[in-house]
């Protein structure tokens, strides 16, 4: 299928024009798809990339802090996490922000957050979202 | 100061199921936030230009006309007028497209007709990502984008087009942004910043995706879901923070809006009246002349009198002035089309005051005998446009609308719309399938939820909120009572309330173009869903703020059902008898209107007009005028029934503030009931010219301002006090006349309307079996659902014969020489009118020996023939009652039948066999009891055939003390007494206290009876009423001198648990036009 998309690959419901498609529909596929792109040689880090686009690799949200310090803006991540290895960072640029409203029709389930995408110091690209509350989360890596 | 930005792509309600709000909360919010212009470019039209129009006018604000159109191929354009000339390209664009469009709910349109119609519009590409451009940039089909984009630009020229950017913040959006721009930057196209609005505020996003799951019939979320709330009407400062690295988007922004509003669109402040065809070579003036005096002579014989000529004189100079004189033709040729193909036609409304419309047969009260001034109706100083009502046989009126259509398709003919709100209990439909809840669930959850009763303008019962609904009686125990549960539900169905939801069709409607404008070029046209039928796309009610007259070609139920009459009368005479010329003045018509025995008749039979039947007494035409006016909400508010009631009757003196008055109000008792009366005091008291007279009522029952009241009392004052009335009293006729024109009835439409009471009376009077057969044969109509009225003819002497499938026609005949009544074979639940042609035809051939018979010789489906054996068409079948569960079981092993003209593999079996005979089982079905065929006819017909439900419980009822409708009326003042009947309607009418009170009204044995019920007895008992369908009910008998008879519930319980055992069937109530809840007229479930 040269000109499929992810929608119809996956058998999702078809998508609106112009919107991103989540990449990854299980964890497994995620996993051999991950496993795939390692050995790609082609294959750059976001922060690397001209225009910082691409999809993120859903997280399990973290909860994170940010901070200002001297003047500048620094993710903290709490002790108890488990996936990185760094505990803080500082925030370089704001390469992209928006807004997440979805799923507000089944209680539970419902997004109402301001998500930045942003380089972090050491070239990470993440994606942090700022819920309702005030709470800051991480929503993801973009490599 | 000039915050600098204006939306230039804005969705209102008006794109049905796209946009949230009104025109008149963005107006007014665009004012809040500082902006001097606003735009509105709704999907697919212009419904909502004149209310956008009138709003941008009242608050100050610079209107932008707009449309955003679909285009072939997907994608959006955004179209903005520049002129007026841009417009009517608008205008004919939409028309065009709607027209030729396949799906009529989706229309698209194609990219060579948009580029003809590019004259005085600017083009926007549409918004990101489903704008035109955006589409196809983003979906990499560059080149297709570049071709589109020469080919806008060939047409509409590079001043006039604009790649329009949006943000709507999802993600990616800043890419996609950025995308388009450079597109536009390569093409060197200008940029121009919108934001798509939809809604008011963000949390209105929620509204906005339900209306669109509702328009697609999907659950959320549904096709084309948008996950963002930011297509809100920005403040200024937002749009410029938004767009801060974009300042040219924003410079053109200014540039398109400065442009557009330069030379804004004004569609109002002019009047445009149609053109009439031309007859000959005969000036419309003349024509109009010609036919005036022709109608004169043959109305007032061939010397019209001096009064009548000066007065026709009069009038036709100030239609002349006018120039309505084309209007006049039109609706004078509605009527003679109607005449000619011999359907029934009357006029109403205010029309009836001119002496024109009556000589050109438009209506029929006489304006010198009825008081009624010209005035009212036109006059030099009037700025909208005139307006005549015709009321036409409602199942013919189809003919004369499209044969005028037809004749007027060059100037463009077509029939209002109706803007359509959801009401709470269609809020929580729509949200509840958003949501996801099952069709049966939404059943459910919106089941006796309080729908709005709505009188033209006025919420009869308003409801502030859930809280308020939830404490409703008929709520109790509903599942919404769980508000944990439906949270979310109960709050998206309040904010849904009043949203514009969907266009309607006002099928009698009609608007015609002229000579100087086509009609699609001031109001877009589209097709009805009816075929051929074109609507336009202004409200009714909207359509006269753009000064498009429209000519109301009303359908009237009461004038089919009199013609039905008329010619059964005819037939059973043998001579012609007209229902619509009854002898006038017939004393036995009026002694039966004074009994309050008026069940059918028109504008008369309400339980309210009975009682006052009773009480007003009425002898001769005007009563029956005063009769018609006091029953509306105003004079109800304004409390003139009981005064009026009293001074007919010689109970209570009158008198007038000045002698003067005496003669314009002693027809009333001195109570200014009429809004004519108004000009007449005015005239009479300060010397004002019955124009100006009119003018004084419009302020005063419009709200038009402290100051110009007060400017309109002091030149009353100043001009009365001139003509010798004492200031004291000419300022207690000043407040006397502003507290009662608020309440104040048009008499020209009560006398129009009088017209047609005293013509059903008439007939019901003298021939009865035909007058109750025409109304059960044009269901549904009146205020009575069918078994109340077959139980009426009953009550009046007619039998009622049993339906028989040898011997009843389609609907009810009338046999045994007008003395009887039998039942039609369209009462039968579930049979098609092919089925019912094919028994008439195949009956007449030969009579049919058996079911299998019916069933192989006819198109009656299997279903229905075992309704039509249930409802008792079979019973002539056979002989024996038990016969018809024999039936039944027979219809049950009927294989199922063929789509095709005959089924000749049935086996059909001989009538004399001994086989069939042993096989039939006959020995097995016990005779029917009477309770279990009166329920099996009931389920069936909806009807009560062989006697009223609640005769067998005749002693049962009497042990329990209960009286009889008849002889509660004659109960002494005081007395308790218990009532039982069946229900018929609840309703909840204005009173003059604004308090509410309930009006039950059930029907028993001998007639009907109107209870009423206080609010502390409905909240106890409300629920019992809303759920229940007879009752037993107790309370007090109230005789009052000034009110008459009134029964007052003080206790409700459900009949049928009484009478313990009982098997009554009993109607089930549904909420119906006009009233609380009414006895459903199409269900016949047994409750």
């Amino acid at each position: 299928m040269p000109n499929a998309s992810v929608s119809e690959i996956h058998a999702y419901p078809l998508r609106p024009q112009g919107f991103e498609e989540p990449l990854f529909p299980t964890p497994c596929s995620k996993q051999v798809l991950g496993e795939h792109l390692l050995r790609a040689p082609w294959l750059k880090r976001a922060s690397e990339l001209r225009d910082h686009t691409g999809q993120a690799a859903h997280a399990p949200e973290e909860p994170v802090e940010l901070r200002i310090r001297q003047g500048r803006a620094e993710v903290v991540w709490p002790r108890t996490g488990r996936r990185c290895t760094w505990r803080r960072r500082w925030v370089v640029e704001v390469l992209d922000r928006w807004r997440e409203v979805g799923g507000w029709w089944a209680e539970e389930r419902g997004t109402n957050r301001f998500v930045f995408r942003v380089l972090l110091s050491g070239g990470v690209v993440a994606d942090l979202a700022r819920e309702r509350s005030g709470d800051w989360v991480l929503v993801g890596m973009v490599d | 100061m000039n915050p600098g930005f204006t939306h230039l792509h804005v969705r209102s309600g008006f794109s049905y199921g796209f946009g949230v709000a009104t025109p008149e909360e963005l107006v007014e919010s665009a004012k809040e936030m500082g902006m001097d212009s606003l735009s509105l470019t709704d999907k697919e039209g212009l419904y909502g230009v004149p209310r956008l129009l009138r709003a941008a006018e009242e608050q100050g604000v610079s209107p932008i006309v707009g449309a955003e159109i679909s285009m072939v191929g997907g994608g959006h354009l955004v179209l903005l007028a520049e002129s007026i000339d841009g417009y009517g390209s608008l205008s004919k664009l939409i028309s065009r497209y709607r027209c030729a469009s396949e799906n009529r709910r989706k229309p698209l349109c194609p990219l060579d007709l948009l580029l003809d119609h590019a004259e005085g519009l600017i083009c926007l590409t549409g918004a990101v990502p489903f704008g035109l451009l955006p589409y196809l940039v983003l979906s990499d089909r560059g080149s297709e984008a570049k071709t589109v984009l020469a080919r806008l630009l060939e047409a509409f020229g590079r001043d006039h087009l604009f790649v329009e950017i949006t943000d709507d913040r999802t993600a990616g959006s800043r890419r996609r942004l950025i995308k388009i721009a450079s597109f536009a930057k390569e093409h060197n196209v200008p940029m121009l910043a919108t934001n798509e609005v939809t809604y008011l505020y963000p949390r209105d996003h929620q509204l906005h995706e339900i209306l669109v799951a509702a328009s697609n019939l999907t659950q959320l979320p549904g096709p084309g879901h948008r996950p963002t709330d930011q297509l809100y009407l920005k403040p200024p400062e937002k749009m410029r923070r938004l767009f801060e690295d974009r300042p040219d988007a924003l410079r053109n922004v200014v540039e398109v809006t400065e442009r557009c509003s330069r030379a804004a669109v004004r569609l109002t402040g002019r009047v445009r009246i149609p053109t009439a065809l031309t007859v000959g070579g005969e000036t419309k003036e003349r024509r109009l002349i010609r036919l005036a005096v022709e109608g004169a002579r043959k109305r007032y014989g061939r010397r019209p009198e001096e009064k009548v000529k000066s007065r026709l004189q009069r009038e036709l100079e100030c239609v002349f002035a006018l120039g309505f004189q084309d209007y006049f033709l039109i609706a004078h040729e509605a009527k003679q089309i109607a005449v000619e193909r011999g359907v029934a036609v009357t006029g109403r409304g205010s029309a009836a005051n001119s002496l024109v419309s009556y000589c050109l047969g438009l209506t029929s009260p006489e304006p010198f005998s009825n008081r009624l001034l010209f005035e009212r109706f036109l006059h030099e100083g009037r700025e909208d446009p005139p307006d005549i009502d015709l009321d036409l046989d409602s199942e013919k009126r189809d003919e004369v609308r499209d044969e005028l259509i037809r004749r007027y398709e060059r100037y463009g003919a077509a029939v209002a719309a109706t803007a359509n709100t959801l009401s709470l209990r269609g809020s929580v439909r729509v949200a509840a399938r958003a949501l996801g809840h099952s069709p049966e669930e939404i059943n459910r959850l919106s089941r006796h939820v309080p729908i709005r009763v709505k009188d033209r303008d006025r919420l009869l019962n308003p409801i502030s909120g859930w809280e308020q609904a939830l404490r409703e009686p008929a709520m109790r125990n509903h599942p919404l009572q769980d508000r944990r549960r439906h949270k979310l539900l109960l709050d998206l169905s309040w904010r849904l309330t009043g949203r514009l939801h969907q266009a309607g069709t006002h099928l009698g409607g009609l608007v015609i173009g002229g000579e100087e404008y086509h009609l699609s070029e001031i109001v877009p046209l589209e097709p009805s869903g009816k075929p051929g039928l074109l609507r336009g796309q202004f409200d009714k009610d909207d359509i006269e703020l753009v000064g498009l007259p429209k000519l109301d070609l009303l359908g009237l139920k009461m004038h089919t059902a009199l013609r039905k009459a008329g010619e059964l009368v005819s037939k059973r005479l043998g001579r012609k008898i007209d229902p619509l010329s009854p002898p006038p003045d017939d004393k036995e018509t009026y002694r039966l209107i004074r009994t309050g025995r008026s069940a059918g008749m028109f504008q008369l039979e309400s339980p309210g007009q009975m009682h006052l039947s009773g009480r007003l007494k009425p002898r001769r035409f005007s009563d029956l005028v005063a009769q018609i006016s006091l029953f509306r909400p105003g004079p109800v508010r304004g409390d003139f029934v009981t005064p009026y009631v009293m001074r007919k009757n010689g109970l209570e003196e009158y008198s007038v503030p000045l002698r003067e008055l005496d003669e314009v109000l002693k027809p009333t008792y001195g109570i200014l009931m009429y809004q004519e009366s108004v000009l007449e005091v005015a005239h009479v008291v300060a010397g004002f010219s019955l124009a100006e007279g009119d003018r004084i009522r419009k302020a005063m029952t419009k709200d038009r301002g402290c100051g110009a009241m007060d400017g309109i009392r002091s030149e009353f004052l100043r001009r009365a006090v001139g003509r010798g009335v004492p200031p004291k009293t000419a300022k207690e006729i000043f407040s006397w006349m502003e507290g009662f024109s608020v309440y104040g009835f048009p008499k020209s439409h009560a006398a129009s309307f009088a017209h047609l009471s005293y013509a059903s009376a008439y007939m019901r009077t003298y021939y009865p079996a035909e007058f109750f057969c025409g109304l059960l044969n044009s269901q549904p109509m009146g205020f009575y659902c069918p078994r109340v009225l077959l139980n009426e003819a009953r009550r009046v002497g007619l039998r009622v014969l049993p339906p028989d499938v040898h011997r009843s026609g389609e609907g009810f005949t009338v046999e045994e020489d007008g003395r009887a009544l039998r039942v039609g074979l369209r009462y039968c639940k579930g049979i098609s009118g092919k089925a019912i042609s094919s028994i008439l035809l195949e009956r007449g051939k030969k009579p049919f020996s058996s079911l299998p018979d019916i069933y192989q010789r006819t198109h009656v489906e299997q279903d229905s023939v075992r309704n039509l054996a249930k409802g008792g068409f079979l019973d002539a079948l056979s002989d024996r009652e038990a016969d018809r569960l024999r039936f039944l079981e027979e219809a049950g092993r009927l294989p199922k039948k063929r789509r095709d003209d005959r089924q000749p593999e049935i086996p059909i079996p001989h009538p004399a066999s001994w086989w069939e005979a042993r096989e039939s089982g006959r020995a097995a079905y016990l005779p029917l009891t009477d309770t279990q065929r009166e329920r099996m006819e009931w389920e069936i017909l909806g009807l009560n055939v062989h006697r009223h439900p609640l005769s067998p419980y005749h002693t049962a009822l009497e042990s329990l003390g209960v009286t009889q409708s008849e002889g509660m009326r004659h109960l002494p003042h005081g007395v308790r007494a218990r009532a039982a009947g069946l229900f018929e309607v609840l309703q909840c009418p204005p009173t003059k206290s604004g308090n509410p009170v309930w009006f039950l009204l059930i029907e028993d044995e001998l007639g009907l009876l109107q209870a009423t019920i206080f609010r502390s007895v409905y909240g106890e008992y409300g629920d019992l009423l809303h759920h229940r369908g007879a009752f037993l009910l107790e309370g007090r008998v109230e005789q009052d001198r000034r009110r008459g008879f009134s029964f007052l519930v003080e206790h409700v319980a459900d009949l049928r648990e009484v009478l313990a055992e009982a098997r009554v069937p009993v109607p089930r109530g549904v909420s119906g036009s006009g009233a609380l809840l009414r006895a459903d007229r199409r269900s016949r479930k047994v409750v």
